[in-house]
């Protein structure tokens, strides 16, 4: 997938500071969930510090159950704290907000309205249905950007899987977010389309430069798409290890295939196997 | 119901690879358009075959019934196709019994019904099941309350409707209201739990209120899954309606069908049933295309 950087406003956009974004603090955040029925009441974080940088593209890596989506969906506004504090650019998070957009696993686009529609829906809904001119001008670039521009009157259940998220990263893009959450965003695409969706996300980050906290379980994604790697474990969800990825940008495909590349997916592989060795003796203890 | 793309070009590595800033994006998108066009051309050629096809359903049944109506050579049994269209025809603007209404009067009574019985029993069902899905204490107040009627055909309260309320036009409409109410309640409901939590986390990261995540995202949401419940209790509507009339009733249509039928007008007993059919497809009709209006994907 390749970028029209020739385009003004992404020219715009690219031509920024390049740590444009917010800043992201998360301080002993504990979360439980109650327990239902007879089932035990769960720990799903316990103590989680998090800092990211402005402009910094934070990639949380863990095996299911961790607590990792509980992280993010805690920065979305989503869900309440039990303690602790989770903060963006120094306020505290009470709700969702434009501000921070989130992709999820599913692209989660609505189905009854176009490609358009879906990308206007939170411009409209924030300027109370009168988009101004400048607003639609840059839904048509972004459609260009993310290679929909003739799809714009298909509805989701017209576009293909790939597409369907692409339209879903322009909707999010239109609100100009200074922090993106993405919740395992390729996780349900196949081999092929997951890549292309990478190196998409790769291009569109260089253009429309923002902090990204990025949920993930596949070593591999983390390390190619990640200037941070924090190592989680699960019961309770916490934080083990934070390992730095310091592989020239911009990467691309070609780049798992440096020897770089390799000798740190099998460092941070390496980590994560001990982190959850460990997490599963302590339970048994 | 068109398929999904699959397998666009754009999907490959190879633009990956080697797309730089410049890699044209008019090209590509063309075959999104013209894949779209294909497939709801598709759609549209898939929809005028299925019709065709139904017409040729129907015909087949006109000659069968004409056929079996020769061999039998009895009119009480079975009127041949002529007798009953002209007989049809005739009873359009003719009254029947004398004193009472045409076909066209007793399907405006029967149609007046069920307007305000569904119409009632669909406004109370969406508020029920909107307010048992948002409060619950009335979800598991209300819950048994629906387990129970549900499974009773409305057939079965005609004899009390008629203790309560006599033989007048608020028995029949209470009956229908009675019928249609859980059915709406419990489509509302499921229709309601089954919009993804994510949906409307999605509109609210988008910067929208909670009221118009509300309207605008879980209620429409909700809208195909309930119409098609709404659909699904109109033809519990009929039903309950015709049969009413056939008990106690002194105009609509079913109550034109027993009384011709009683005096062995076999052709008029069959017009009845047309002018049902006609009616019960109607409706269907309006609510169908308020699906199509709300669902994308059916259209």
């Amino acid at each position: 997938m390749s970028l029209d950087l020739s385009s003004p406003a992404a020219a715009v956009a690219a031509g920024g500071s390049h740590r444009d974004g917010a800043a992201v603090l998360v301080r002993g955040v504990r979360k439980t969930f109650r327990g239902r029925r007879r089932q035990a009441t769960r720990t799903a974080l316990d103590g989680v510090d998090l800092a990211v940088a402005p402009g910094e593209f934070a990639c949380l890596l863990g095996p299911s159950g961790c607590g990792k989506s509980t992280l993010l969906n805690i920065l979305a506004g989503f869900e309440t704290v039990d303690g602790g504090e989770a903060t963006v650019d120094g306020e505290t998070v009470r709700g969702p907000g434009a501000e921070r957009g989130v992709l999820f696993q599913t692209p989660n686009l609505f189905p009854w309205l176009s490609t358009w529609d879906n990308v206007l829906y939170g411009p409209r809904a924030r300027h109370r249905g009168r988009v101004p001119d400048e607003v639609r001008a840059e839904a048509v670039e972004l459609l260009r950007t993310v290679g929909l521009a003739d799809a714009r009157d298909a509805y989701p259940h017209e576009l293909s899987g790939g597409m369907r998220h692409r339209a879903a990263f322009a909707r999010v893009l239109i609100n100009k977010p200074r922090l993106l959450l993405m919740d395992e965003p390729f996780g349900a695409l196949d081999a092929l389309t997951r890549g292309s969706m990478q190196a998409f996300l790769l291009q569109l980050w260089q253009a429309h430069p923002t902090t990204i906290v990025f949920v993930t379980h596949d070593v591999e994604e983390a390390v190619l798409l990640g200037d941070r790697i924090h190592v989680m474990s699960g019961s309770p969800g916490r934080i083990r290890a934070s390992i730095d990825v310091d592989l020239e940008r911009p990467r691309s495909i070609d780049t798992t295939e440096t020897l770089e590349f390799v000798t740190l997916k099998r460092r941070v592989r390496g980590q994560l196997e001990s982190v959850v060795h460990a997490a599963a003796t302590e339970v048994t203890a | 119901m068109t398929g999904a793309l699959t397998g666009v070009p754009t999907e490959t590595l190879g633009t990956a690879r080697d797309g730089g800033p410049s890699a044209s994006s008019a090209s590509r998108g063309d075959g999104v358009r013209d894949a779209v066009r294909r497939g709801r051309a598709g759609a549209r050629r898939q929809q005028a075959y299925r019709l065709l096809a139904g017409l040729g359903g129907l015909a087949v049944l006109l000659v069968l019934w004409q056929v079996w109506a020769v061999v039998l050579h009895d009119d009480a049994l079975l009127p041949t196709v002529p007798a009953t269209v002209s007989d049809f025809i005739t009873y359009l603007h003719e009254q029947y019994p004398t004193g009472s209404q045409t076909l066209v009067g007793h399907a405006a009574v029967s149609l007046r019904r069920i307007g305000f019985g569904f119409g009632l029993g669909a406004i109370g069902g969406l508020v029920l099941g909107s307010l048992m899905s948002g409060v619950r204490a009335v979800r598991y107040g209300v819950d048994p309350v629906l387990t129970v009627l549900r499974p009773v055909p409305p057939l079965a309260f005609i004899p009390l409707f008629i203790v309560w309320l006599g033989v007048d036009e608020s028995a029949k409409i209470g009956l229908i209201t009675l019928g249609t109410l859980p059915m709406v309640a419990t489509a509302t409901l499921g229709a309601l739990d089954a919009v993804p939590r994510s949906l409307e986390q999605a509109s609210l990261s988008l910067g929208a209120s909670p009221l118009r995540t509300l309207l605008l995202v879980r209620l429409r949401a909700a809208l195909p899954a309930l119409i098609t419940g709404m659909r699904l209790a109109l033809g519990g509507a009929w039903s309950s309606i015709i049969a009413a009339e056939l008990v106690g009733a002194t105009e609509g249509i079913g109550f034109v069908t027993l009384q011709a039928g009683n005096y062995l007008q076999t052709t008029l007993v069959l017009s009845g049933i047309v002018v049902i059919a006609f009616l019960g497809l109607a409706t269907d009709g309006l609510l169908r295309l308020a699906l199509r209006f709300a669902d994308p994907s059916v259209r």
